[in-house]
């Protein structure tokens, strides 16, 4: 079960970068179903969470965390 | 002797308004995050960090896209910037794969192409 403030601050992250209303990102809220969700603003999305929690995510991974679930699953397993 | 055909081909369109919703500072740590000390280089003789940063990641993606064995766009070092902000072009070299970018605005739009080749050394 995922943290609910690192779910939260995850997704304040995702409205402001994407542009889209905190109430319109939920569970399954991907790349693939957000057209927002661009390869640049993927990257914006790293960085700003990177810096948010204090963590670096490796180059594969980073690839992979393509929706709200896989990046809250990534910065709790860090313990961030 | 006639040039190697083309090993791939790679296209990518980006909006200079996507970096709007971000603060200086957010765009600045993205810069330093994802570019290299060349891009990073070019980026700071342009009158514009966030415009900048958006062409250089374009072009990124496009060379990505064209360049097989590359596993993502940030991974991609552009070894050469030249160009204004409304147009120019970059290479990049691995492994005997060159891959050479062009990109032009338009409006509020970078369209990057880029084209790889299988060579040794600098593109002509």
């Amino acid at each position: 079960m995922s943290d609910p403030t690192i779910d939260g601050r995850v997704r304040a992250i995702l409205s402001q970068v994407l542009g889209v209303p905190p109430d319109a990102i939920g569970p399954g809220f991907s790349s693939e179903s957000n057209p927002e969700w661009t390869s640049l603003a993927h990257l914006m999305l790293i960085s700003q969470i990177e810096n948010e929690f204090g963590v670096t995510f490796g180059s594969k991974e980073i690839s992979e965390l393509t929706s709200l679930d896989r990046l809250t699953a990534a910065v709790t397993a860090r313990g961030a | 002797m006639p040039e190697p055909p083309p090993v791939g081909v790679g296209i990518d369109l980006e909006s200079y308004s996507a970096l709007g919703r971000l603060d200086d500072a957010s765009v600045q740590r993205a810069a330093l995050r994802w570019l290299s000390g060349p891009e990073l280089a070019w980026c700071g003789s342009q009158t514009s960090l966030a415009s900048s940063l958006v062409t250089v990641l374009s072009c990124k993606e496009a060379a990505f896209k064209a360049w097989p064995g590359v596993r993502a766009a940030h991974d991609v070092r552009l070894e050469s910037l030249e160009g204004k902000p409304w147009a120019g072009s970059a290479w990049a070299l691995r492994e005997g794969v060159v891959v050479e970018v062009s990109w032009r605005r338009w409006r509020d739009q970078v369209l990057a192409v880029a084209v790889a080749h299988r060579r040794a050394g600098r593109p002509c």
